[in-house]
């Protein structure tokens, strides 16, 4: 798969976090849910839940269009040697 | 008043912090790459405990509590909801590719990076004064939150413009001598104690209020709409939609975090801080929004801006004095953790970028230069925390949405060829006029469509960034080699 597909499938995620977050259709769920163990409410567990999400979505675009560089790339700058105590 | 174990719990906060000082100065080589970017050589820890402390304010045990105990639960998601994968994501985004850049070219600031890639002075420009013009007044509110904040939890024992002091004080004691490496360890150290003891906090207040689930049935039975989003105006779905195009976003140009980034010494480093950052920003404004909202019926009627007090006042009224002043390191720990990497940046981009206009700065002159701007600008917040000026505090009130409009023009740099300076200049400068139309009211409301002013203002940057660079001639072949020849190399 070449990176253009990969960075797309990356986007697509990053739109759907955008549109999970946006998702006011569900706010009316906030009444008709009941408390997550005991002390959490709808509006508060929803984003415990896209934390996990989150998560998640980080994984799979890390393994998406994270590649590693070579040494050559990390090598060329060799930064100040001039040192001084 | 504070009692003997209190003030044994505060003195020994601050001597680890000055140990830490010592050591790091120990280890601090006198060159621009160690004093500045710590070698380039941050850990995954170290690079994961650095950019979240720093990126963590007062705002949040303090105004986002505050605000919690306005709206209800619903501020949660309203202020951290998209940031929890958004932030991160931008780390990924616009980190990765400007930390190879820094990686081959020995880049070290925004205005290196992205006036690099355009080569041209004038981006350069525009990068170091606009990110000057917001972080300056962003520290001095910082200073005036932390010390307000300090002096409340000590009911005024210490006064605010001792605060002021202590909290700057403190910071200089360790950035002076250690710079990055100081900041960075210390960052470990703060951003873990404020962690565990925030925990604490919450679990304690918990308790004495008798249990999670007491507390939360006593908020469903006397304030209900506290659990419902669509009754609260101030989070409406319009504002709700700006406001993502606001905080999170502006997270990665904020010159601190950024520098941070370039300090990671490998790729897998910043991997590591991308995937668990999102539980962490979850979990410390998790925490915050459930003390305040517990804090709405717990200290009901706290009107305006003293509801931001509500974390304070729950330790004093439910816990012990002991409690008061493990809250007082939680919020000095918080507060100092920011301030100090602004400081230390502050400094890193007049040394680096503004400098060298004028005289040739050798490396071991950039440290030196780099110890008197950290004085210079730290007597500045001082001074601008004991006065408070309108102005200052004018730009403060808008700068995450000027870092945020500055975004395009950092995406269109790392993927977009066709970019030219035309378009990046263009980019940066209008969207912050029009901004400071919008916020000043020289512009009537409506020409924003009811939407916050930082959303028009992005598309405005978007727009001008892609028509400007269309209009004018396209960088040149050597030009974009340089910096997608590199790309090409790493990805694919």
């Amino acid at each position: 798969m070449s990176f253009k597909i990969k960075f797309i499938m990356v986007l697509l995620i990053v739109a759907l976090m955008f549109v999970l977050h946006n998702s006011f259709w569900l706010w009316e769920l906030d009444t008709r849910i009941p408390l997550f163990f005991g002390f959490m409410p709808f509006a508060f567990f929803y984003y415990v839940g896209y934390a996990l999400l989150a998560f998640g979505a980080m994984r799979l675009i890390i393994a998406l269009a994270w590649p590693e560089p070579s040494d050559n790339v990390l090598s060329s700058f060799s930064g100040e040697e001039k040192v001084e105590k | 008043m504070i009692s003997p174990l209190g003030l044994g719990i505060l003195a020994l906060y601050v001597c680890i912090l000055i140990v830490i000082g010592i050591f790091g100065a120990r280890i601090t080589r006198k060159t621009r790459e160690d004093y500045f970017l710590a070698s380039r050589g941050l850990g995954s820890i170290a690079i994961f405990m650095t950019l979240f402390a720093s990126n963590i304010t007062a705002f949040t045990i303090i105004g986002h509590a505050g605000f919690s105990y306005q709206v209800g639960y619903g501020a949660y998601g309203y202020v951290i909801g998209w940031s929890i994968f958004i932030t991160p994501f931008t780390y990924y985004l616009i980190g990765y590719r400007s930390w190879l850049l820094g990686k081959r070219y020995g880049y070290a600031t925004q205005p290196q990076v992205f006036g690099g890639i355009f080569k041209s002075k004038l981006v350069a420009f525009l990068f170091l004064i606009l990110l000057l013009y917001y972080t300056l007044p962003y520290l001095v509110v910082s200073v005036i939150g932390g010390s307000l904040a300090l002096s409340t939890v000590t009911e005024g024992l210490v006064p605010y413009s001792l605060s002021a002091l202590v909290i700057i004080g403190i910071s200089l004691v360790y950035t002076i001598p250690a710079g990055m490496r100081g900041t960075v360890w210390t960052d470990i150290f703060q951003g873990s104690l404020f962690l565990v003891l925030a925990l604490f906090i919450l679990v304690a207040v918990a308790r004495a209020l008798g249990g999670f689930t007491s507390i939360t049935e006593q908020i469903v039975r006397s304030n209900p709409a506290m659990l419902q989003r669509g009754l609260s105006a101030e989070i409406a779905p319009i504002n709700w939609f700006s406001f993502s195009f606001t905080n999170s976003i502006a997270v990665i140009v904020f010159p601190q975090m950024f520098t941070r980034i370039l300090a990671a010494h490998s790729s897998r480093n910043l991997k590591r801080v991308s995937l668990f950052y999102p539980l962490a920003l979850a979990f410390i404004f998790g925490i915050s929004t459930l003390l305040g909202v517990w804090g709405s019926v717990a200290v009901p009627g706290l009107a305006g801006k003293e509801a931001d007090n509500i974390v304070p006042l729950l330790i004093k009224e439910f816990l012990t004095p002991t409690w008061t002043i493990l809250g007082l390191v939680v919020i000095l720990a918080i507060v100092k953790s920011s301030i100090d990497s602004q400081l230390l940046t502050v400094a890193h981009l007049v040394t680096d970028d503004l400098l060298p206009r004028f005289r040739r700065v050798s490396s071991q002159q950039a440290v030196f230069w780099g110890r008197i701007l950290l004085v210079i600008f730290a007597a500045a917040a001082y001074y601008g925390a004991l006065i408070r000026p309108a102005a200052i505090l004018n730009i403060a009130a808008f700068a995450f949405s000027g870092f945020s409009i500055m975004l395009p023009v950092m995406i269109g740099a790392l993927y977009w060829k066709r970019a030219n300076k035309y378009g990046a200049c263009a980019a940066l400068i209008l969207p912050a006029v029009m901004l400071h139309l919008w916020y000043l009211e020289v512009l009537p409301g409506w020409t924003t469509f009811d939407f916050m002013p930082v959303f028009p203002a992005f598309l405005i940057a978007v727009l001008t960034l892609v028509v400007v660079s269309l209009l004018t001639s396209a960088p040149s072949v050597d030009q974009k080699a340089k910096t997608f020849d590199l790309f090409k190399e790493v990805f694919q």
